[in-house]
């Protein structure tokens, strides 16, 4: 199995460090090598953020080289456009129907981020996450429904992401978490 | 054996557990800080937040003394802090096994600079490890303590941010029970006049090629080199993953993990090569002592690596491709910028809108989550050099007859060092506003418990301290307590503080809105609780 990179990118508090772990923890659970990195302290409040996953057979690195991933989930949609640079192409981009403006304000923030990844040749799946929290009742799930919409890009089985999911999340909101996740494999 | 995903700081506490510590201690600072949490919150293991870091040596130098082992760990700025008793307790050497785990942060993702602990390894004359992943900072951390105890010594582990907050798969063991204390006296070894201190000296010296040849036995500096390669990378700590990540096989590798190098090491991996590149995180250490052997040395001082920043795989890669690693092109983005930013709800905002109101002539400021304060749309700070340097600096600007001064600090790091600045302008008659912003936390950090809460960073209940009793003892002017959610009142007082001759303290005090929803944060990746 050839080393998979998947990026993380979205907003200081919205719980992207969890997220990779999960995905990480899935990768782990698997039987596979993974190497994760993710920031912390003064880079978490309400920054640009980034957490990067790297798994298979024989991986060194956690951290991912330009042109290298091949899936990113952002979390936010500015987000989402913000790392590119990392992406290969045709990467698929999981991105989370979530605009958050930055404090100096949204000028110049971009009005359309799907045509905007489409249009530099990535494959984009669009998750309106919150709505999809909403409705199953927790609005801090999103993550997880954009890791289940996630999960069917990547090559690693069902029960391994919900064991990561049971080995990372409050034990109060794992049935919550489970649904989100299964939710998000709609998309 | 059970293998668990963690981060590099869990697999250093792990190891540290699993070698039978009595004691960890620590202040916390990003990237360290979770070596602590996840011993308080898993292990059976003392485990102990301090008031800073000089503070946390000294106390595991007492542990030492017992005979039993101790870990201590903090950030790379910590140690410039914790320097004294470490220059002094590497000569006059411990008993129980010490490790000192430094977290440096290269890019200073979280930090006032990007300084490189391992020079003051070898400024102290003790051993370094530096490993290049959790797995090997597992095994490096227990190897760490026996050698401490071998020599007698503190020893030191580098960790670096991408280490301490990257996860990968550890294989436990188990761990060894404590040492029950043993107490003894020996003067010579722990009193250090000038008597002692020679001999103490030459002793430290004498011990150097012992230290040298249990490096050389430890296999952490290793030669993988084969015939017709004409091209070698010397690679240190995570350095070394990124090399085995982006190099291909006619390129030989030297992976650094031990300090002090054995001499002759890099002569030997060097004969024959066209190309040495060295990659290490921080400053050109290694390359400077490759340098000495050869000339055809490429890294940080030859120009070819950038000297700033955290390196990363990047550069290797580009030495692979035989691209030249600078001309890298930086990532350019038109996009709105989202630099960090208070929380929402953050009473450290209040407090700032009074500030301005009130409008002082100059604001120093400190260390901590305020510290963005400093940017715009606040721009209330003037001033941020290291822990507890605001009411110092404050004093230095106000004796010069400036008036209207004022110096902010949060109630932690005015525990960990702006009491001593604190007593200084009282003593020196400053004209001075100091406001100290008690959110009962160490907020930037992840909100670990300070000793004015009472809380221990296990969660049990501690001695308290009292914030407006220190102050008065220290014989400052005045002190007010107010909640900075009352602007108008604040605005106020901070303006008649600012006009008044004296040292005047306002506590602005407001818990951190994330404080109560976790007093300790468990940090849990495996999910393991022993």
């Amino acid at each position: 199995m050839k080393t998979t990179s998947v990026l993380f990118a979205g907003v200081g508090g919205q719980g992207i460090v969890l997220a990779s772990r999960i995905l990480a923890q899935a990768a782990f659970e698997s039987g596979l090598m993974v190497k994760e990195t993710e920031l912390h302290g003064m880079a978490q409040r309400g920054g640009s953020v980034i957490s990067q996953v790297r798994f298979g057979f024989e991986v060194h690195s956690p951290l991912i080289l330009r042109g290298e991933a091949s899936r990113l989930v952002a979390t936010e949609e500015l987000e989402g456009l913000r790392y590119l640079d990392y992406l290969r192409p045709g990467a698929r981009v999981i991105l989370n129907r979530r605009r958050i403006a930055p404090a100096g304000g949204g000028d110049g923030y971009p009005s359309d981020t799907a045509e905007a990844l489409e249009k530099r040749g990535f494959k984009v799946t669009a998750v309106p996450a919150p709505e999809a929290a909403r409705e199953i009742g927790n609005p801090r799930i999103e993550n997880t429904v954009l890791l289940g919409a996630l999960s069917r890009h990547l090559d690693l089985p069902v029960a391994a992401w919900e064991k990561a999911i049971a080995a990372l999340v409050p034990s109060r909101t794992l049935e919550v978490n489970l649904r989100a996740f299964r939710a998000g494999r709609r998309f | 054996m059970k293998k668990e995903l963690l981060s590099g700081n869990e697999a250093i506490a792990r190891g540290a557990y699993e070698a039978g510590i009595a004691m960890a201690v620590s202040y916390p600072g990003t990237p360290a800080t979770e070596i602590l949490e996840y011993l308080a919150a898993g292990f059976p293991v003392e485990a102990q937040w301090t008031t800073n870091e000089k503070v946390a040596l000294e106390t595991a130098i007492g542990v030492s003394y017992t005979g039993r082992r101790a870990l201590c760990s903090m950030k790379h700025v910590g140690l410039n802090v914790a320097a004294d008793p470490l220059m002094t307790a590497a000569y006059l050497g411990i008993r129980g096994g010490l490790v000192l785990v430094v977290a440096d942060d290269p890019g200073a993702y979280s930090s006032q600079n990007e300084q490189d602990s391992r020079f003051y390894a070898r400024f102290a004359r003790i051993p370094c490890l530096e490993p290049a992943d959790a797995a090997q900072a597992h095994l490096m951390v227990r190897e760490a303590f026996e050698l401490s105890e071998k020599i007698s010594r503190p020893v030191m582990l580098r960790s670096v941010t991408r280490l301490s907050h990257g996860r990968s798969p550890v294989e436990i063991g188990a761990p060894r029970s404590p040492a029950p204390p043993d107490l003894k006296k020996d003067p010579a070894r722990m009193i250090a006049v000038p008597s002692h201190v020679l001999a103490a000296h030459r002793d430290l010296l004498k011990q150097q090629p012992a230290i040298i040849e249990w490096g050389k036995g430890s296999g952490f500096n290793r030669i993988e080199k084969s015939a017709g390669q004409r091209r070698g990378v010397i690679a240190c700590g995570v350095g070394a993953a990124y090399a085995r990540e982006t190099l291909g096989e006619d390129c030989a590798l030297l992976q650094v993990g031990f300090y002090p190098l054995e001499p002759g090491l890099i002569k030997e991996f060097g004969e024959g090569l066209e190309e040495i590149w060295v990659v290490e995180e921080g400053e050109p250490l290694v390359e400077e002592m490759a340098r000495c052997s050869f000339r055809n040395v490429r890294g940080k001082l030859s120009g070819d690596l950038p000297p700033v920043g955290e390196l990363g795989p990047e550069p290797l890669a580009a030495i692979q491709k035989k691209e030249k690693p600078l001309s890298t092109p930086a990532t350019s983005s038109p996009l709105p910028s989202r630099p960090p930013v208070m929380c929402a709800g953050c009473p450290h905002r209040e407090l700032y809108l009074a500030l301005k109101a009130a409008g002082p002539s100059f604001t120093a400021g400190d260390i901590g989550c305020y510290t963005l304060g400093a940017s715009p749309p606040l721009s209330a700070l003037d001033t941020c050099l290291c822990m507890g340097a605001g009411i110092s600096q404050a004093a230095g600007i106000a004796h010069q007859g400036i008036r209207r001064v004022a110096a902010v600090i949060g109630d932690s790091t005015f525990i960990h060092s702006g009491i001593p600045a604190l007593i200084g302008s009282v003593y020196n008659r400053a004209n001075l506003l100091v406001l100290i912003l008690d959110n009962a936390s160490v907020a930037m950090t992840g909100h670990q418990p300070t000793p004015q809460t009472g809380i221990r960073a296990d969660g049990r209940p501690g001695g308290q301290v009292d914030l407006e009793a220190i102050c008065r003892a220290c014989g400052v002017d005045s002190v007010t307590v107010l909640d900075p959610l009352r602007k108008e009142e604040m605005t106020r007082l901070l303006k008649e503080k600012l006009e008044a001759d004296g040292v005047h303290v306002v506590i602005s005090r407001r818990p951190c809105v994330f404080v109560g929803r976790r007093a300790v944060r468990p940090e849990n990746g495996g999910g393991n609780k022993t």
